[in-house]
């Protein structure tokens, strides 16, 4: 089965190339880099891990492999921005980002990291208190 | 409503005022009158009286006086309707709960604005915002810009209409004391600084907070990133979800975003500065 998008219960923001996606039902809001917006969005059921890849390297003008498909998808994944889960066939090791974008180009090594970074959106009782750093991941200084 | 409470509060009441603000209408009642002498220099900025006897949610402030032949002394006590919200022998902390509240009712309950937790200047027709909550610093940073010429428009939210324009919430500032001190309510005119009076486009948005001998190392953020981190400090980002990241979208897009922890504010004010 092809990877799916998930697009109930979620907003979507365009930002510039990445997107912002806010998770309605766990109440947290991610950024996709422009590739892992890219790759996110040609996720219809449809498009192959292989055609992925060209599309991406199609966009980036960098040589895409699949390893790197695979990272955006497990991150995707863990994220539940993915409507089903997908696997890696006949490799269950989990690929690092270095792994993935060794064969990437420099200036498309700019374009990759982060791929998805995720904040708890706070409540409004925590926007009230005094809390003196943000309350989730994209705090580190 | 509390029964005993309202009856209670009623039969003590002395005086009562209702005012507006940002479409808000606030009933606070006290049975001291020097509270409510004191109550316009906590009041949420551009605050009015209100002309209606109607209002959406209403405070009390009452003096509990000790009986006469106690040692002990009075305290006041705070409700917001039928909750209780403080007890203090301190008329300054009653009232700055009371503050605290107000400026919260207000950036929750506002239409057609989002409120950011946010340090607000600005320079050359364009606006810095410093979001951070309380204790990252931002009115320390705000103060030192304002010396250095820039105009005051908030040390607590940046006020976003649709079209990502911010717009001035010009409260005291609050400048922190030595340790243990409650902060000094400072309006911007008493350190030589002015209001602003219209809406501004933003500039550039500072991620920062304190820390000593910080080296200032600014990184710039991707616009996804920014909204990111301008989200985790907008007050109804919950809520109000679609909104804020439309707005927040204005922003990032048309402003550059840093991000550095500092070390003196007067440091980086030039620095800052020289963005716009």
């Amino acid at each position: 089965m092809e990877p799916k998008a998930r697009n109930d219960n979620i907003l979507i923001q365009k930002v510039g190339a990445e997107v912002v996606i806010y998770d309605r039902e766990r109440h947290v809001a991610h950024n996709l880099s422009q590739p892992a917006a890219f790759v996110w969005q040609h996720c219809d059921g449809q498009t192959t891990i292989g055609e992925l890849a060209t599309l991406l390297e199609e966009e980036l003008h960098h040589p895409v492999d699949e390893e790197f498909i695979w990272l955006v998808l497990d991150q995707l994944q863990n994220n539940w921005l993915l409507r089903e889960a997908v696997k890696q066939p006949g490799d269950e090791r989990r690929i690092s980002r270095r792994q993935a974008t060794k064969n990437l180009g420099q200036a498309a090594l700019m374009l990759v990291a982060p791929i998805v970074v995720s904040i708890v959106v706070p409540t409004p009782a925590m926007a009230q208190s005094s809390v003196a750093c943000g309350q989730s991941v994209p705090c580190g200084w | 409503m509390n029964s005993n409470l309202t009856a209670k509060t009623n039969r003590r009441v002395q005086t009562e005022i209702a005012v507006a603000c940002y479409g808000i209408r606030i009933g606070i009642q006290s049975n001291h009158s020097l509270i409510l002498d004191r109550l316009p220099d906590y009041l949420p900025p551009q605050w009015k009286f209100s002309p209606s006897p109607i209002v959406d949610i209403s405070y009390s402030i009452i003096f509990d006086e000790p009986e006469p032949a106690s040692a002990a002394s009075g305290h006041y006590l705070l409700y917001e309707g039928s909750t209780k919200l403080a007890q203090t022998v301190d008329p300054n902390e009653v009232l700055e709960t009371l503050e605290s509240n107000l400026h919260f009712l207000v950036a929750s309950k506002a239409r057609r604005k989002l409120f950011v937790h946010a340090g607000v200047i600005g320079w050359r027709g364009r606006a810095i915002i410093i979001p951070g909550y309380s204790l990252s610093g931002k009115t320390t940073l705000v103060e030192s810009l304002v010396r250095a010429g820039a105009t005051y428009y908030s040390d607590e939210y940046a006020v976003l209409d649709g079209q990502g324009r911010v717009h001035p919430y010009p409260k005291s500032l609050s400048i922190r004391q030595q340790s243990g001190k409650r902060p000094k309510k400072c309006p911007v005119e008493s350190i030589g600084g002015l209001r602003g009076r219209r809406p501004i486009p933003v500039g550039l948005i500072v991620m920062t907070k304190y820390q000593p001998k910080a080296r200032w190392q600014p990184r710039v953020l991707s616009p996804g990133q920014a909204l990111l981190e301008v989200l985790d400090n907008t007050v109804l980002a919950r809520i109000r979800s679609k909104f804020a990241l439309a707005v927040l979208q204005h922003i990032v897009l048309s402003a550059q975003t840093i991000k550095s922890k500092r070390a003196e504010a007067q440091d980086v004010v030039k620095v800052l500065l020289s963005y716009l």
